[in-house]
């Protein structure tokens, strides 16, 4: 009996040993990279966030992406002066050896817990199709250096990525970043990612975009060349304040609506499916369709579906989806269903090769859903459950997209060719 | 008690068509928020969908109330799962879909004995869940919730081939808000009047049709789903008329 006793005394008091022992192990434990923030290779995924450091960096076009750019960084620490030093030669991160700096302008993200800063570097006047090398710089603090392609201005070809939804799965959107980073690596031509929204599952906590800008870092290619994004706003990312504290207020504030020329003859319509689709934007979208209709290309970026391969329709397709068809709109791009998609051509409801083609759905870092391809517009179609990022090969005689796997596969081809508007 | 039957059948009808063509906030929250598989949250989804189209015969049987309270169950997850995906305002989602969940559990109150309590607390629940439904409307009206602006831009156009630009339909929007939110407040005061509860009804029966009149005859289980809107003040209209001539009676 008494033998019995110690033996569970002597159980009970190992149990608190080992229990305490693990308590003060855990507590003691330095403050380390989880496995989540290292890449396969071990190496770390994105540039940690210490003092006025540039971490995050991003860059986005807007309306005039051959004179224009924003370079943006965010900052662990509120710097009394930020700037970007750029040239159109690599001068290796020395400072005084580039030819032009701009200021940038800097504040805090809306968040109460996270305290961060953003900084926009605006530049202006760059020449088209130029490589220009740079440096963002924070109280000193400086980055590597990185550089970047302008658009062209003149009818040339060239190629820019589509894809959205990358909110969350960290780990395939990871997978989707390095997939874009090995496509701009293999492929000079590739000039910016046009991104359909839902970058976040949370627009309006910070948490989720310091890991969403993180990983973005994973797109800048060995070299420094940096993807730039031409940015719609998803459903997920909300109407709040953030997205345009990232992207710099693409469009107007409260709109986030936008047409960006990309050579003389291809033109991108980023609509936000957020707000009103029939309002000022309707009108906006028909102002912009009838002033360009001597462009070759016109496609179109936003993010709720008019055609889904999963939900319900959103409001383009009361209210953009006959302006597309009246002004014979090349491609419109859509996100939000977790699938792949390519529908038929559609004209008034009805498959017609004449019409226009839904393309995209969102495979950017989203778990994948099971398309419903017993839906009419997919019959000539195509739908997948597979990440997936699209190439859009822009030339004189044809638009060509491409999509693509997160094993590089090229899953679906489309081509569409010049038509009269 | 026939209206609320018939509305709780409608809604039960148009919950399923809605799983089953597009699926449901229940599915992307348990396989997004809650890493189910799809293939079970589908499973799940499709058997509450077959699970509430068995339920619409027995809705209109009188002693009803366990099978009412399972719809009232699903309408409930269904509402708190749209609150946790929804970016939009997620706190408005369960009060504006009050009316749904509440239309049968004040069925199953009525369904049971017969007696002046079962009708009170049915009557509190109707008055709850279209009070409710009203005040988050308008809420979600003053905050000009895009949709609501497309509706009458859309429905404008339709009916009248009138082109209502975007000011406008915000403008007409914010009288809506503020009149809703008000209804909504005074079908809660315990007060009996009847013009209030006709106005509700009028209005909430042509806010769920808009849904097809902006969208097309395909959108129909849309207005299904929110036929109670307007079928919870008509039965309290029929519930109070009825009363009031009991009285008479007496």
């Amino acid at each position: 009996m008494s033998k019995l006793n110690s033996q569970r005394i002597a159980l009970v008091a190992m149990s608190v040993v080992v229990g305490f022992a693990v308590l003060i192990g855990a507590l003691v434990a330095p403050e380390g990279l989880s496995a989540g923030d290292r890449n396969p290779d071990g190496s770390y995924a994105g540039t940690k966030l210490k003092g006025t450091t540039p971490a995050q960096w991003r860059l986005s076009w807007h309306e005039d992406p051959a004179h224009e750019a924003t370079i943006s960084w965010t900052t662990a620490a509120n710097p009394e002066s930020s700037t970007l030093f750029y040239d159109t030669q690599p001068r290796g991160g020395e400072l005084a050896k580039y030819a032009q700096h701009v200021s940038a302008t800097s504040g805090r993200y809306s968040d109460d817990e996270w305290k961060l800063w953003y900084n926009h570097a605006e530049l202006a006047e760059l020449k088209p199709s130029t490589t220009y090398w740079f440096v963002m710089v924070s109280d000193g603090a400086s980055s590597r250096e990185f550089h970047f392609v302008t658009a062209p201005d003149g009818d040339t070809d060239f190629k820019l990525l589509y894809g959205g939804d990358s909110r969350s799965d960290r780990d395939s959107r990871r997978i989707m970043n390095r997939r874009m980073r090995t496509l701009l690596e293999e492929d000079a031509e590739i000039l910016a990612l046009a991104h359909g929204g839902d970058y976040v599952g949370e627009g309006d906590e910070l948490e989720d975009w310091v890991e969403w800008m993180t990983d973005h870092e994973l797109t800048v290619t060995k070299d420094g060349r940096m993807l730039p994004v031409i940015p719609a706003r998803g459903n997920h990312e909300a109407s709040g304040p953030i997205y345009d504290e990232i992207w710099n207020t693409p469009g107007k504030k409260d709109g986030n609506f936008y047409a960006s020329k990309i050579g003389s003859e291809f033109l991108l319509i980023t609509l936000n499916t957020n707000i009103s689709a029939g309002g000022n934007q309707a009108d906006f979208l028909e102002t912009t369709l009838k002033d360009n209709t001597k462009i070759r290309w016109q496609v179109a970026n936003y993010h709720r579906p008019a055609y889904p391969a999963v939900k319900s329709p959103g409001s383009a397709l009361e209210h953009w989806v006959p302006l597309f068809e009246k002004y014979n709109l090349d491609i419109a791009f859509e996100s939000d269903g977790h699938t792949l998609k390519r529908t038929c051509g559609i004209r008034d409801g009805k498959p017609d090769k004449t019409g226009v083609v839904y393309i995209g759905e969102g495979g950017l870092g989203v778990k994948q859903r099971t398309p419903k391809d017993d839906r009419w517009y997919f019959k000539g179609g195509v739908t997948a459950s597979t990440l997936h990022v699209q190439k859009i090969a822009v030339t004189k005689e044809t638009l060509t997209v491409e999509s693509i796997t997160d094993e590089g596969e090229v899953y679906d081809t489309y081509t569409a060719k010049v038509r009269k508007r | 008690m026939f209206t609320l039957r018939f509305a709780v059948a409608l809604t039960c009808i148009g919950t399923a068509a809605r799983l089953l063509m597009y699926g449901g906030p229940v599915l992307s929250f348990l396989w997004l928020e809650l890493d189910w598989s799809e293939a079970a949250a589908v499973k799940l989804e499709y058997a509450a969908a077959y699970g509430l189209l068995a339920c619409v015969p027995f809705v209109f049987w009188r002693p009803a109330w366990p099978v009412l309270k399972l719809v009232a169950a699903w309408l409930l997850f269904s509402a708190i799962a749209t609150t946790l995906i929804e970016p939009w305002h997620p706190e408005l989602e369960p009060v504006a879909h009050a009316a749904r969940y509440l239309a049968p559990l004040a069925l199953a109150a009525l369904s049971m004995k017969t007696n002046p309590r079962n009708r009170r607390l049915a009557e509190w629940l109707l008055r709850a869940g279209v009070g409710a439904t009203f005040i988050a409307h308008g809420i979600e009206a003053l905050l000009m919730r895009a949709q609501f602006i497309d509706y009458l831009i859309g429905s404008a156009w339709t009916l009248t081939s009138y082109d209502l630009p975007e000011a406008g339909a915000r403008g007409v929007l914010l009288c809506i808000g503020l009149v809703d939110v008000a209804v909504g407040a005074a079908i809660l005061i315990p007060r009996r009047w009847r013009a209030l509860a006709l106005w509700l009804a009028f209005w909430g029966l042509l806010t769920a049709s808009v849904r097809m009149v902006y969208m097309g005859w395909g959108n129909w289980p849309e207005t299904l789903i929110r036929v109670t809107n307007g079928a919870v003040p008509l039965t309290l209209l029929f519930l109070w008329q009825g009363e009031s001539k009991n009285e008479q009676a007496e």
